[in-house]
């Protein structure tokens, strides 16, 4: 177990190591950000100080190094917009993210799990065909779109919920259903084929034919040992989540950290941007590690190598 | 396979199990509630039929769209701007969806959007598909750090939402055409990368390889004449469903304004976008909504299609 957590920590390192790397990569190859942060008056000396300031006049190797270097003590640098510690603006805007991807999450899980079960337990019934239905469009629907449906049909026409904000826990319902609705589906249609399988195994003959109440044969018997798949694809829709907020934050005007990266990238507000995109790396590396290890709790057979 | 080894393939697709992977594809028992389709032309679903007639008039919308469409896409006429739709009062035959804010024809535009999403997505489609298929074939073939250094390349990308790196590329280089397309390649190659080195691993098993090697074939031949055809048709399952997340990946980002430029450009994503404005009020929410029906009915039939194709062609390759 030690020697699986450290190999697996070692390679989320590598992994985070080669996400900055590409932004770092990406981010030099593009225009001055000096340019923004001078008045257009500003004389070449003027400019040519303040390049040499922020270290922009290094060679890149030398300025990569030091970008390293810094991130590993959370150093971005400051916010050529806002004028202040890099990380700093980014952790402000977690807590809406974290809403916004936790409440999607509950909406995935707690509806597409329970109806992925039922439809199992019952296939081909009414329920069973309208889930299968709703999962296969929920899949398919783009979030953005489906964001504008919801805020034209629930926030202009029937004014049930606002179209923007997170000033209230109502203008979380919205976003939380668009973002989670592909996972609600995929979560909803693993369940039940992995419910299927299950239940057609010898055991749970057994178990039945043992005389066991039925809910005991799905609970205990089936469900157990059908979540170990669905629990891989929660961690990594979690994961997803993080990413997808970037749309649904942009659609509802949420002040997450994706709609910051977005507006960051346009502004070339590099240091908020490099601080951004590691957090969210470090968050996505941190889900996958975490559910890699609540596989081997859930299914004692796996050997953690 | 038992269960066990199959939650350990949920898990890693990758690893090679003890054993050999099924190859060619066993019929899996289970789902004993749900008989397993087979292969018969005569018996494709309904479904199948509708969404394939669907496509097909996408597809044909995309060819011939200056036949099919009744305006130019660019025309615009202010006198028509935010006409409705023709069956709402104040709307017209000649704007059959109603017309945006330039008065240009939503219909016209929704046509040769079609051309825009289809051509990005297919030859993305194709980029992503070979490079990660390459990718595959040689990490599983040579194995060691070859393969080490490809999977983790594969690992950093699937631990980054690649949307926002599309964002930044696309907003750091400059939108454009073959940058979009190369991007939105990218996006999808890592999967072709573990579904063919997946493959390839249980095809050295089999011992084939071992054969055709002791008769002098160089590496190079064994992979393209030996491999290749034997992994190809997961991939090209793969590939029919990763048809419909390219589309809509496409879409994504054309409706945050990173799409094919210029900006007026038909593209289902950015007429989206441009409607969004009006959604607040009572005219000109179909500048948004027609668009949206397109691109979800193309992306919907696509995914279908591929679904059922891979139901009926590869049982094995079933997910969720």
């Amino acid at each position: 177990m030690t020697r699986f957590l450290i190999l697996r920590l070692l390679r989320a390192i590598v992994v985070i190591w080669g996400v900055i790397t590409v932004v770092f990569i990406v981010l030099r190859l593009s225009g001055d950000p000096i340019a923004l942060l001078v008045p257009p008056e500003a004389s070449a000396e003027e400019v040519d100080r303040l390049r040499d300031e922020k270290g922009l006049n290094d060679p890149l190797p030398i300025q990569y190094g030091v970008f390293i270097r810094d991130a590993m003590t959370l150093d971005f640098g400051d916010s050529i917009r806002y004028r202040q510690d890099a990380f700093r603006v980014v952790v402000d805007r977690i807590p809406a993210t974290l809403q916004i991807a936790a409440a999607a999450f509950a909406v995935a899980v707690l509806i597409g799990l329970p109806i992925g079960i039922l439809s199992a337990v019952r296939p081909n019934s009414i329920l069973d065909n309208v889930s299968v239905l709703v999962a296969l469009i929920g899949q398919a629907v783009p979030t953005f779109f489906l964001g504008i449906v919801l805020i034209l049909v629930f926030a202009v026409r029937l004014s049930w919920f606002p179209t923007s904000g997170l000033d209230s826990a109502s203008g979380l319902v919205l976003p939380a259903v668009t973002l989670g609705a592909f996972a609600m589906a995929s979560i909803t249609r693993l369940t039940r084929s992995a419910m299927l399988e299950v239940l057609g195994q010898d055991y749970v003959r057994t178990a039945r034919a043992k005389g066991l109440n039925e809910r005991v044969v799905i609970n205990a018997h089936a469900l157990r040992n059908a979540l170990v798949p669905v629990v891989t694809i929660m961690g990594l829709q979690f994961g997803a989540l993080l990413g997808g907020s970037v749309v649904t934050e942009t659609v509802f005007s949420l002040p997450g950290m994706g709609r910051l990266i977005i507006q960051s990238i346009g502004n070339r507000d590099y240091p908020v941007v490099q601080a951004g995109v590691f957090l969210i790396a470090i968050g996505f590396v941190g889900v996958n590690l975490v559910v890699d290890v609540l596989y081997a709790v859930l299914d004692p057979r796996i050997r953690l190598t | 396979m038992s269960a066990t080894a199959r939650n350990k393939a949920a898990r890693d697709p990758d690893a090679a199990p003890p054993g050999a992977l099924p190859l060619p594809p066993l019929a899996r028992i289970g789902d004993p509630l749900r008989p397993r389709r087979r292969f018969q032309p005569g018996r494709v679903p309904v479904y199948v039929w509708v969404f394939g007639a669907l496509l097909l008039g996408i597809v044909l919308c995309a060819l011939f769209a200056p036949l099919i469409a009744p305006h130019e896409p660019f025309e615009q006429s202010l006198r028509n701007r935010l006409d409705p739709p023709f069956w709402l009062e104040g709307g017209s035959r000649t704007y059959p969806l109603g017309a945006d804010k330039l008065g240009q024809d939503v219909l016209s535009r929704i046509v040769y959007g079609a051309r825009t999403s289809l051509q990005i997505g297919i030859v993305a489609l194709l980029i992503g598909g070979t490079i990660g298929t390459a990718a595959g074939l040689i990490a599983g073939f040579f194995g060691g750090w070859v393969n080490e250094a490809i999977m983790t390349v594969v690992d950093i990308q699937l631990a980054f939402p690649f949307v926002l790196l599309a964002i930044a590329v696309i907003a750091v280089l400059g939108a454009s055409l073959p940058l979009l397309i190369v991007v939105v390649g990218l996006s999808g190659w890592v999967t072709y990368a573990r579904v063919a080195r997946a493959r390839v691993l249980s095809l050295r098993e089999t011992g084939f390889v071992e054969a055709v090697r002791s008769v002098g074939a160089t590496n190079a031949r064994i992979i393209l004449r030996h491999i290749l055809p034997n992994t190809l048709s997961p991939l090209i399952v793969l590939a029919t469903l990763e048809l419909a997340r390219l589309i809509i990946l496409e879409a994504t980002l054309s409706f945050l304004g990173l799409g094919v430029p210029p900006r007026t450009t038909p593209s289902w994503g950015s007429m989206i976008g441009e409607g969004r404005e009006y959604l607040g009020s009572d005219q000109g929410w179909w500048i948004s909504v027609f668009p949206g029906i397109a691109l979800f009915v193309t992306a919907l039939g696509v995914s279908r299609i591929g679904d059922w194709i891979r139901d009926a062609l590869d049982p094995t390759l079933r997910q969720a």
